[in-house]
């Protein structure tokens, strides 16, 4: 946005942030992320162990959360929350993806995650409306018409989840034939960087 | 780098685990639709993990330098 009466040039405090974002903060910003992530990761991987190990009914493992606040993890909205709180992290943060490599991966997992947010929100769309997808009991996504809940969002996250990590491997140490060029200082050892002009 | 990729190698190895137990599970507690279905997504995860693992620990590494 450009002040044309006084010639200097105000950026809008929004771009700022996310230029921000993904230059000087995006290691801090990616770290926040990462915490999120793998918070998420925790609930899902303790829920696995409630059914696999404890052998406690699918509807009674709940994660650790779930224990404490049973509500919680029964209500679309927080699995929706959290879904849409992946897809705009993936999206703020891809600018500082600066590399080829580092770049490709993390927009599949953007891309992934769209689609998973989709099965979310059409899990969401039937807790509002009060009416399941083909009269099933419960609210039902898609793909959860062949594949049960828990085995399904274990696949999605892991989906997600791998090309991110791999994003972020390229990103902390980017293959030595690629030219980058880094915003941010996330990379561990800059290889072929090119300094911005 | 070593230790980034033992710390993603932990993870996925936690993973692998989960769908191994997994996979034991549902052979013996879902019905034989359902049970194809787990099996296929959770094969599936776990080739998206052992992926991973090859991706990260493959012998044509980035540039080396010094570990964090």
């Amino acid at each position: 946005m450009h002040t044309g009466s006084t010639g200097t040039v105000a950026v809008d405090p929004r771009e700022r942030f996310i230029e921000r974002l993904n230059s000087d903060r995006h290691e801090l910003a990616l770290r926040v992320f990462m915490v999120i992530v793998l918070a998420h990761w925790v609930e899902h991987l303790l829920q696995g162990l409630q059914i696999y190990v404890l052998g406690w009914p699918p509807p009674e493992a709940r994660g650790a959360l779930g224990l404490l606040f049973p509500w919680l993890i029964k209500s679309e909205a927080l699995h929706y929350g959290y879904a849409l709180v992946m897809l705009i992290g993936l999206w703020m943060l891809r600018k500082g993806f600066t590399g080829k490599a580092d770049h490709f991966w993390w927009m599949l997992a953007f891309g992934i995650q769209f689609f998973h947010h989709i099965e979310h929100g059409i899990l969401q769309a039937q807790a509002i409306l009060g009416h399941n997808l083909l009269g099933r009991p419960v609210p039902t996504s898609l793909v959860q018409l062949w594949v049960p809940r828990v085995e399904l969002h274990l696949f999605y996250n892991t989906i997600v989840f791998i090309p991110m990590v791999i994003a972020m491997y390229y990103h902390l140490f980017p293959p030595a034939q690629e030219e980058t060029r880094p915003q941010c200082a996330c990379a561990l050892h800059a290889a072929g960087s090119v300094s911005a002009a | 780098m070593n230790r980034v990729r033992i710390v993603i190698t932990m993870f996925v190895l936690a993973l692998l685990t989960i769908v191994i137990l997994g996979w034991v599970w549902t052979t013996g507690h879902q019905p034989p639709p359902a049970r194809t279905a787990s099996h296929a997504v959770l094969a599936a995860a776990a080739c998206a993990g052992v992926f991973a693992l090859v991706k990260i620990w493959r012998p044509d590494p980035p540039r080396s330098g010094s570990d964090r």
